[in-house]
């Protein structure tokens, strides 16, 4: 048995010294961290108990920032989910170029935030830009998207759900094929139409993946960083900073590593929750099947 | 209840033929087992009868009324599912009521039937749990009591017990028996078991292939089978067969090629009065009072049934003779061969 | 035909025409960039904007790749993930083999542990991880960029599942036939492993080429940026002329990923619905 242990444990040093000094070590040093306050320049480091977190609790731009986290989320998951479930329901009526249609939902999935964003940045352009063109062919006059505060948040967002739309839909369709047919036969022989089949029995067979994948995409909304520096660098006059955001900008553009490490806690508090959650719901999603 | 006829009923997916021009009539109140091998084709008809898959050519109708353009709930009729097909979001009672309430059905009708089903399948303490809570037997009948509660014109199944096991299955059979004397309901059954059809059926319709081979009640189409598949389908263990040459001149009639003749008619010795040679004791199956012994003769294997008390021991040679009444002749194409005497 | 073949049929013609809106819409951006990058000049700012080019002219490749290195930064970000994914595979077999097959004390410590990391988002690491890699004098290099993702908790819970399912029995009868535990691992695990190893991988090589916070914080010099850092000097590039180039650059340094997704399609999605598993 010593054997094994010894075996065992040589197998698990690489991930474990890696885990070790890349996630818990540097989870554990950013509460330290927050709970100092660290000079720009020369990184000394004095005690500052709960200073930081009072500062942030006490900030408009980190209450503006929270803000902006909310709203953004808010802004690409409804709509993400929403838009995601009906292209997936469409898919699963086995349509005419099926796969076609799959593989061009699916193809943002491989490009980064930051690549989607450059794809967006002149669909955005006030003048030249095809969007606008667009809206004046109906009668429109379109903002400057990227450069107005009202509107910056808006075209991030949207350019988000452009490319989390195939992520989500590879979700459904798994979801919706996860359904046996014997089950949708049974209620056509119940007499259900094929709108009461949809309603009474295909969504709630499918809402563990619909809650599942809503978690999913809070998630990954609330960590929105690439498309955000690409699109608008966080303005104008910070439209556009979210949490994430605000923390890059204290911790690698102000240098202020305790205030920065303060954000980043209170952020993976957050996170956490919206995890542990999924995690649960992941359960659930499996016992379904 | 209703009458079922189907007329000539044909179904091919794109261009391969499944059905070919199936007649088969089912009287109100009778119960029909549809039996064949996997892949015969009588799933496909049952669910053409539900409504579940569309008619290529001919007619079905229910109690006189043609309904091929009909969906499953105008014609009147509930099916059974093979994997049970329950509602798993839903409670018994909300499996058993939904389709009641998608008829608009007042809630006091509802509940009676719910728990009328309820009493007579043994589910009145699940009416609260969800089918994961469930055991097999259990499922199954609350997948017939979702069919009772529609007080359909005709019960369908399709294959609902091959998913429980031996013991199971038995208790389930004469559940279903009971509940058709009770109801007196039209069913159309379906199975792959023939134990399954003989001991249930009024009726049994043997298929193969697309093909109605035969159409009779079950100890008709045990004593008097059409085909030569027929034959080697309904019986356990099944029909021996010998090649016509085996058998002395005189005994086989013109034309057939084949002869069968079953287990219990077998005869270890000389008593019969057809010889047939020598056979060579391969494996002896004890089953309580009865033994079945395998033998090698001419080349091919037969069972032959005897009194446990006086099975015979290995590799030893035995003579084997039949009685001509025992034997059943087939031609080349596997039609019975009637003898003229 | 019947009336549920043509329920069927009329089902999928009005499936098929409510999607293809959003399938155009979907496309529209990736196919838009394509076509400006072969507008040249002031074309690309013709009001009222063309869909398509006049011609298919490369020529703002060329002045693309002269205005920055872009086959360097696609050097960067393939070493870089494949360093990664190759670390983070070697790492993830040989623990997931670990935990899934041997019996040591405070097994399940582990395994909680390693989960636990999971739920720990990159955010709350970044700032002390940058401090290390400073000391360690890293900064600006492969090292710096591949090491804080050498290991994944993600993939070793993944393989984890995988090698459980592999009956104990099998890796019983290599032990009596001799073989060590080493080439059990080698010779059948992985092997055997092979769908949910390739998915994982894909995942993690395609995750890592997608990277944006990281490298944008430890690379300092243009020589060391991935492709996606290295779109950034382009984005700062506004003149109207340079668009049809920036577009250029975009699509070079996009169509190394979306090539190997058209590719491996299934297991791309394989690595998704995987993902779905972890925290």
């Amino acid at each position: 048995m010593k054997r094994q242990t010894l075996q065992a444990w040589l197998l698990l040093s690489p991930a474990l010294v890696g885990l070790a000094i890349f996630t818990i070590y540097p989870a554990f040093q950013s509460f330290y961290l927050s709970l100092h306050d660290v000079d720009p320049f020369t990184a000394a480091r004095s005690w500052a108990g709960l200073a930081n977190y009072g500062a942030l609790a006490s900030s408009a731009d980190y209450w503006a920032s929270l803000r902006t986290s909310l709203v953004f989320t808010l802004a690409t998951v409804v709509p993400g989910v929403l838009i995601s479930l009906g292209i997936a329901v469409g898919l699963d009526q086995s349509p005419y170029f099926k796969g076609f249609f799959r593989t061009i939902f699916l193809l943002p999935v491989a490009i980064s935030s930051a690549m989607a964003a450059m794809l967006w940045v002149f669909i955005y352009n006030p003048t030249a830009g095809y969007l606008n063109y667009l809206l004046s062919l109906l009668g429109v006059a379109g903002p400057n998207w990227l450069g107005d505060p009202t509107h910056a948040l808006a075209a991030v967002a949207i350019a988000t759900v452009w490319k989390e739309l195939g992520f989500n839909i590879v979700f459904f369709l798994a979801g919706l094929n996860a359904i046996p047919g014997e089950i949708q036969e049974a209620a056509t022989m119940d007499g259900a139409t094929a709108w009461q089949r949809f309603w009474r029995v295909t969504m709630p067979l499918l809402s563990p993946t619909l809650f599942f994948v809503m978690v999913v995409s809070v998630i990954n909304s609330l960590q929105s960083f690439g498309q955000i520096h690409i699109l608008t660098g966080g303005g104008p006059a910070g439209a556009t900073t979210t949490m994430v955001y605000g923390l890059y900008l204290e911790a690698f553009v102000n240098f202020r590593t305790g205030y920065a490490s303060a954000q980043a806690v209170l952020l993976f508090l957050l996170i956490m929750i919206a995890t542990a959650v999924q995690f649960r719901l992941a359960q659930r999603r499996v016992h379904y099947g | 209840m209703a009458s079922v006829e189907l007329r000539q009923v044909s179904k091919s997916f794109g261009s391969s033929p499944i059905i070919h021009q199936v007649d088969l009539s089912i009287p109100s109140g009778q119960f029909l087992v549809l039996v064949g091998p996997s892949g015969c084709g009588k799933s496909t008809l049952l669910r053409m009868v539900a409504g579940l898959e569309d008619v290529s050519d001919g007619e079905i109708a229910i109690d006189g009324r043609v309904v091929n353009e009909l969906t499953p709930k105008e014609r009147g009729v509930a099916m059974v599912f093979q994997n049970y097909a329950l509602y798993p979001h839903m409670t018994v009672e909300q499996n058993l009521s939904f389709g009641l309430k998608l008829a608009k059905h007042s809630a006091a009708d509802v509940a009676a039937r719910v728990a009328d089903a309820a009493r007579v399948l043994d589910l009145s303490d699940q009416l609260q749990k969800k089918p994961g809570q469930l055991s097999g037997g259990q499922k199954q009948r609350v997948a017939m009591g979702r069919a009772m509660v529609r007080q359909p014109a005709v019960f369908l199944f399709d294959e609902p017990l091959s998913n429980l096991d031996a013991q199971l299955r038995v208790r389930m059979r004469a559940e279903i028996s009971l509940l058709h004397r009770r109801t007196k309901a039209t069913v159309l059954y379906v199975t792959h078991d023939q134990i399954e059809a003989m001991t249930l059926a009024d009726r049994i319709a043997v298929m193969r292939a697309g093909f109605l081979e035969q159409v009779g009640k079950p100890l008709e189409v045990y004593n008097d089978p059409a085909t030569q598949f027929v034959a080697s389908f309904i019986g356990t263990p099944p029909m021996n067969f010998l090649p016509a040459a085996v058998f002395p001149a005189g005994v086989v009639p013109q034309g057939a090629v084949t002869v069968g003749f079953r287990p219990e008619g077998t005869i270890m010795g000389t008593t019969g009065q057809i010889a047939l040679g020598k056979a060579k004791v391969r494996l002896v199956e004890p089953l309580g009072t009865i033994a079945y012994v395998h033998l090698d003769i001419a080349g091919q294997t037969v069972t032959a049934e005897t009194k446990a008390q006086v099975a015979p021991a290995l590799d030893l040679d035995l003579p084997l003779s039949v009685e001509p009444t025992a034997l059943f002749f087939f031609d080349a194409t596997g039609k019975r061969v009637r003898s003229q005497a | 035909m019947g009336n549920l073949e043509r329920q069927a049929r009329r089902n999928r013609r009005r499936a098929t025409l409510l999607l293809a809106t959003p399938a155009l819409v979907q496309l529209f951006p990736m196919f838009y960039l394509l076509c400006m990058s072969f507008k040249i000049g002031g074309e690309v700012i013709k009001y009222p904007p063309q869909i398509l080019p006049n011609a298919i002219d490369f020529s703002n490749y060329a002045t693309a790749l002269s205005r920055a290195p872009l086959w360097r930064f696609l050097l960067n970000s393939l070493v870089v993930a494949t360093a990664i994914t190759l670390l983070q595979l070697l790492t993830s077999i040989l623990a997931a083999y670990a935990l899934a097959r041997l019996k040591f004390p405070g097994k399940s410590w582990v395994l909680a542990g390693i989960v636990a990391t999971m739920m720990i988002p990159g955010e709350v690491t970044i700032i002390p991880n940058y401090f290390t890699i400073i000391q360690l004098d890293w900064l600006n290099t492969y090292c710096g960029l591949v090491s804080p993702f050498a290991v994944s908790g993600f993939g070793i819970f993944l393989l984890y599942q995988f090698f459980r399912s592999i009956p104990a029995e099998l890796e019983e009868a290599a032990l009596m036939d001799g073989a060590s535990r080493w080439r059990f691992l080698w010779q059948f695990v992985v092997p055997l492993s092979q769908p949910a190893i390739v998915a994982f991988a894909i995942y993690a090589f395609v995750g890592a080429w997608n990277q944006y916070l990281w490298p944008l914080v430890v690379t300092q010099s243009t020589s060391m940026q991935t492709a996606q850092i290295g779109i950034g000097i382009f984005r700062s590039q506004n003149e109207s002329t340079s668009w049809g180039v920036i577009m250029a650059a975009t699509t070079i340094l996009v169509a190394p990923t979306l090539l190997l997704f058209v590719t491996v399609q299934r297991q791309f999605v394989r690595g998704i619905t995987m993902s779905g598993l972890k925290g």
